[in-house]
């Protein structure tokens, strides 16, 4: 039982710090989306975003980070409407949550 | 004129005799005297100084007496319950004059007379008057009234 | 004592009293008089006059008897001292100054008899006082009485109202049910009435646990017990609740957040929803354009509340009064016990907090309050699942290719009792599915390989009839109609707790013969 907690522990603290790598390939993904030119390669720039969005809101959330999961999920919406105004800044805004998150653990 | 201290025996005399009142309290010392014509009766009314703690009536004040006017304060019961123990005095002396009882002072609020009270110390051979020696009221009938049983 | 001196007392005692003498015969008739009688203002009386007609203290008194007046005073002329003394048929009167004894009688009774007054008056004073303190006494216990018998009356009725109520809302709930059965669009009207009847049910419902809980206040029956929360997932429960309400008003239902994200803190979750849904749900109600705010700060072990509303605001003189139980503002029209507010305050007070209202009538309303939160280490809680567990053990088979969730939703279901087998795509799912017999199937949708559909799809063409629960981050995705087709058993939204699981396998899982 003892081991199951500290299990858990470890498990926590290792999402805390994958979530620095993941808002580092969130920034990387961002790149990609934004400097597609032809509709293919930005449909598919779209999906990868949007899959790598998808579990993110389904991991965060289980470890607690509920912000950063609704965060992603609204961002989902935003990318299904194809609402690239609005899209910036919402990824700055889960950029920022993920870098604060893990801000946390680093002691 | 008897009954305890204070509950308007002067008032009521002043009042029927001089028709005048005063708020200010001057103790009666032995007996005052004084008269009046009630219709063509002269009547001589001994004002007897009050019946306190300490000092009963002076019978020898009574000596004489026709009729008694009985005086107690309507807003002090232990006025009225002393009638009993003047009474004795009274009758000890006179024997069953004719007597009217005053429950005096009626204009004041704080009126504590009860049924009770009447019932245990006043005899219902007893005429009783609720006066004010302030307003006048009733004061003429109370006079009026002995006069009415001495004269029968 | 020589001769002398009683000669001597004598001469000054005959001038200071200055006797003056008149005798009577048997008819009263004045037969001598001295001749200083005028000094007492009795002039005009001369021999041979009736003395009763003359002199009033005389009038009714019997001769043959002996009298003595010690003072005796007269509209005219001072007090004086009389004696009578009946003499061989005669009857002398002796009539003496009596003004010294009157002087200092009068001083000596005036003042005894004023201080008698005066004690007299105290002591009335004091039986009205001591009668109006015992008449608030009784009133007091009166009251006591008439509010503990209302109380245990209250939640005496609350309770037998509450087992017809629910019973009302189930049947409500079948019929609604088997309306929604019937395929004739003529229903639709019936479907209106019911659900009328469940939302004046509800309404009911929540009164009576209004008045419940203020008995219970009342009576020292509802305790405080802190557990780990998480503040983010209290505060979206509260929004989620609260969202179609204000969607309903049309006015804005604002988020406020100032803690970090994965913040857990050592609170009683039920009494604290409780109060907010409260209190927002107040403000919402007296909001009608605007917007309302929840404001949740955590700081220093502390959480700060704050429910901030445009609404209709309240009047100063109405603050005081909205805090007892059963008042209501008389001209808002709006539905309610009036108990919600005064509930809301003691429970906050038994939390050890302090509920304030601010109100400027007309702008708005701001009621906030702080408790006592200390924050806790681990924001998942291995209590949970245990709490939660399986009664029997059950074997699951977990499809997730997300290894952060996959490792983290094994340890918690091992915990509530479960043995999980964890693969990470449809394929080996199927794989391990051959292999051997699982009691559930929990299943991602998207997954690399082979997506949660598919591999649901293929199960069932190989007659394979094991429950599956789809697992699944975002509702859009979970496209029911084709799970359900698929003969999926339920659905899961992430985050998953592990309750939720057991809940839902509980439901599916049928024991075997
Ligand atoms: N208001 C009111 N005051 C009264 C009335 N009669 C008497 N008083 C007041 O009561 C006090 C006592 O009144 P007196 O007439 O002196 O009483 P008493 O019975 O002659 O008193 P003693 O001579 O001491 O036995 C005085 O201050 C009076 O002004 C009355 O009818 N109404
Ligand atoms: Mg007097």
């Amino acid at each position: 039982m003892s081991d199951r907690s500290s299990q858990i522990e470890l498990l926590q603290q290792r999402y805390r710090t994958s979530l620095i790598e993941k808002s580092v390939e969130i920034a990387e993904l961002r790149i990609q989306y934004e400097s597609t030119d032809d509709d293919e390669s930005a449909a598919l720039a779209s999906q990868t975003l949007g899959d790598f969005l998808h579990k993110l809101a389904g991991s965060a959330g289980m470890y607690g980070y509920t912000e950063i999961a609704i965060s992603a999920r609204n961002i989902m919406m935003t990318l299904q409407n194809d609402d690239s105004g609005q899209l910036s800044a919402q990824l700055d805004q889960l950029i920022a949550m993920c870098e604060q998150a893990s801000d946390g653990t680093s002691t | 004129m008897v009954g305890d201290f204070a509950v308007g025996k002067t008032s009521l005399t002043q009042k029927f005799v001089n028709n005048v009142f005063s708020d200010k309290y001057l103790t009666t010392v032995g007996v005052k005297i004084d008269t009046a014509d009630v219709s063509d009766t002269k009547l001589v009314v001994w004002d007897v100084a009050g019946r306190d703690a300490l000092s009963p009536i002076n019978a020898a004040y009574l000596a004489g007496a026709a009729g008694i006017v009985l005086v107690g304060d309507g807003t002090r019961p232990e006025t009225i319950k002393s009638f009993a123990e003047i009474w004795q005095t009274v009758s000890g002396k006179l024997g069953d004059v004719p007597v009217v009882v005053a429950l005096n002072k009626r204009d004041v609020d704080g009126w504590e007379v009860t049924d009770d009270l009447l019932q245990t110390s006043i005899q219902s051979s007893w005429a009783v008057f609720e006066t004010s020696a302030k307003d006048g009221s009733n004061v003429p009938e109370l006079f009026a009234a002995l006069v009415d049983r001495i004269n029968c | 004592m020589p001769q002398s001196l009683p000669d001597n007392i004598n001469q000054t005692l005959m001038q200071r009293l200055n006797p003056a003498y008149l005798r009577l015969d048997a008819t009263m008739k004045v037969t001598q008089t001295s001749s200083n009688l005028s000094e007492y203002g009795f002039a005009d009386i001369t021999e041979g006059v009736d003395a009763t007609e003359h002199i009033d203290f005389l009038v009714g008194v019997d001769p043959a008897q002996a009298l003595s007046l010690p003072v005796v005073a007269s509209p005219n002329g001072h007090p004086v001292c009389i004696e009578l003394l009946p003499e061989q048929g005669d009857l002398n009167v002796i009539i003496a100054d009596a003004r010294e004894q009157f002087d200092l009688q009068q001083k000596l009774q005036q003042k005894a008899n004023e201080n008698q007054l005066l004690l007299e008056k105290q002591r009335t004073l004091l039986g009205e006082l001591h009668a109006a303190k015992a008449e608030l006494a009784r009133r007091n216990t009166e009251l006591e009485e008439a509010s503990r018998l209302q109380s245990s009356f209250l939640s005496g009725v609350s309770h037998e109202f509450r087992t017809p109520l629910t019973s009302i809302l189930g049947h409500n709930d079948l019929l609604r049910k088997s309306l929604a059965a019937e395929t004739r669009p003529k229903s639709d009207k019936k479907q209106i009435y019911t659900d009328a009847v469940r939302r004046a049910s509800q309404h009911l419902l929540s009164l009576v646990e209004n008045l419940l809980d203020h008995g219970k206040l009342d009576a020292g029956e509802i305790t405080i017990n802190p557990r780990p929360v998480q503040l983010s997932t209290l505060q979206n429960d509260l929004e989620m609740l609260l969202r179609p309400l204000a969607d309903a008003k049309q006015i804005d239902l604002l988020m406020q957040r100032q803690y970090p994200v994965d913040e857990s803190v050592y609170i009683d979750e039920s009494r604290v929803r409780q109060c907010l849904i409260n209190l927002a749900g107040n403000a919402i109600k007296f909001t009608d354009k605007g917007s309302v705010t929840i404001s949740m700060a955590h700081k220093d072990d502390e959480l700060q509340l704050r429910i901030l509303d445009t609404g209709i605001g309240i009047k100063k003189e109405d603050l005081a009064k909205i805090r007892q139980p059963f008042w209501q503002v008389a001209d808002t029209g709006k539905a309610g016990t009036g108990l919600g507010l005064s509930i809301t305050e003691r429970i906050i007070e038994l939390m050890g907090g302090e509920m304030t209202i601010q109100s400027e009538y007309g702008r708005g309303t701001e009621v906030s309050f702080s408790l006592n939160a200390p924050a806790t280490d681990a924001s998942i809680n291995l209590d949970q699942a245990r709490e939660a567990a399986f009664k029997d053990q059950v074997s699951i088979l977990l499809t997730e290719d997300d290894l952060d969730i996959a490792q983290l939703v094994v340890i918690l279901l091992e915990e509530a009792n479960a043995k999980v087998t964890h693969v990470e795509n449809g394929e080996l799912a199927l794989q391990a599915l051959q292999r051997d017999s699982f009691d559930l199937v929990l299943m991602d949708l998207n997954m690399p390989i082979m997506g949660g559909y598919e591999t649901i799809r293929r199960m069932r063409d190989d007659g394979n009839h094991t429950p599956v629960v789809i697992m699944t981050a975002s509702a859009l995705e979970a496209d029911m109609h084709k799970a359900q087709a698929l003969g999926c058993d339920g659905y899961l939204l992430k985050p998953v707790e592990v309750a939720d699981i057991v809940a839902i396998a509980d439901q599916i899982i049928v024991p075997l013969e």
